[in-house]
């Protein structure tokens, strides 16, 4: 087996910077007293989840920049069926379901 | 551990492994990604295994192929894992009183969901006093069993992935299939009408502004996010005096 060593030390890399943005507070310790203030504005931290997510749904994969917004696309289509399955019938399966069918069919329908 | 303490350990693994299949399905799709990028079957097994960071895998491997310096490449990963960073600050109130050691590793293994569910199920950190009458940590052994369910779902589904990648065709698009997953899981979190605008306002720009070196476009979607939801918010602020 070869070792590309470049890859190994991303890797490596990559793994601390996992473990130094997930501990990057807590690390401080009792060095640090979080204000109450700023422990309510993350409460609207799922939001955040959201940055991850939206672009995935709403712009093509590998997608620039925003110009690239198309109404063609199908990750649009089958991102709101799923919204609105999950919205109606709260199940994962059903969700799934529906919202690849509908990404399946826009992408032959937009063909 | 104790029999309290195995108790909710048991409790948290329970309650994470809820969420198994769109766990099971995220990592599914990021080991086929991980397959079919430039890596091979050895780097991608180790990425799985040591980074155990999925949105930062899945950013990092474009700029692989692409043979983007290492510094780059991190730089990105960071930002992507911006939300763990405040989220450690959320953590940083409940847990600073463990051992450095023990912390990094808390925060290490502290992914989307075992941070999320702790902090439905235990909004306020436990005073001083409470704490010193807590001597079995039970809150912490909770969060271990999600964390342990949480990594090890991943990990099957990931390896399985990486496995699996050259049985399954590209036309499938099952990379959306993951995307769907987690809208599963995020929808119900928005439970206030804040919190909606808070993700709308992330989404917007979130998409907006993608095209941003470094995924900068993160970084100002969860600040307007956080802005946002602190203007909309009309419930009573549950910490003032």
């Amino acid at each position: 087996m070869q070792i590309d060593w470049n890859i190994s030390l991303l890797l490596i890399g990559m793994a601390f910077v996992t473990a130094w943005s997930r501990s990057f507070f807590l690390i401080l310790g009792e060095r640090v007293k979080v204000s109450d203030w700023v422990l309510e504005a993350i409460r609207f931290a799922p939001a955040a989840m959201v940055a991850i997510l939206a672009p995935e749904i709403f712009l093509p994969a590998n997608a620039t920049s925003v110009t690239q917004f198309d109404l063609k696309l199908p990750n649009i289509w089958g991102g709101l069926a799923a919204i609105i399955s999950f919205y109606l019938t709260r199940k994962m399966i059903v969700t799934l379901v529906v919202g690849m069918a509908v990404f399946t069919a826009a992408r032959f329908w937009f063909l | 551990m104790n029999s309290r303490q195995q108790k909710y350990f048991v409790d948290g693994f329970k309650e994470m492994s809820r969420s198994g299949v769109t766990i099971f399905t995220w990592g599914f799709v990021t080991g086929i990604a991980m397959a079919k990028s430039s890596l091979t079957l050895h780097q991608a097994l180790a990425m799985s295994l040591l980074v155990f960071a999925g949105s930062s895998q899945l950013a990092a491997l474009p700029l692989i192929a692409a043979g983007l310096p290492i510094w780059m490449i991190l730089i990105t990963s960071f930002m992507v894992n911006l939300r763990f960073v405040i989220f450690s600050l959320g953590l940083q109130a409940h847990f600073s009183y463990l051992s450095t050691w023990r912390r990094v590793l808390l925060g290490y293994f502290t992914a989307d969901f075992s941070y999320l569910f702790y902090i439905r199920r235990y909004p306020k950190p436990e005073s001083i006093e409470e704490r010193h009458s807590d001597k079995e940590q039970l809150r912490l052994y909770w969060l271990m069993g999600m964390q342990f369910s949480n990594w090890a779902l991943w990990q099957v589904g990931s390896i399985a992935g990486i496995l699996l990648a050259s049985q399954i065709p590209n036309s499938w698009g099952l990379e959306f299939a993951g995307a769907i997953a987690l809208l599963v899981i995020i929808v119900p979190m928005l439970d206030r009408a804040a919190a909606r605008w808070a993700a709308v306002t992330a989404a917007v720009v979130a998409v907006a502004t993608y095209g941003l070196p470094f995924r900068l476009n993160i970084v100002f979607a969860i600040v307007a996010a956080l802005v946002v939801g602190m203007m909309t918010d009309k419930s009573p602020k549950g910490n003032a005096p």
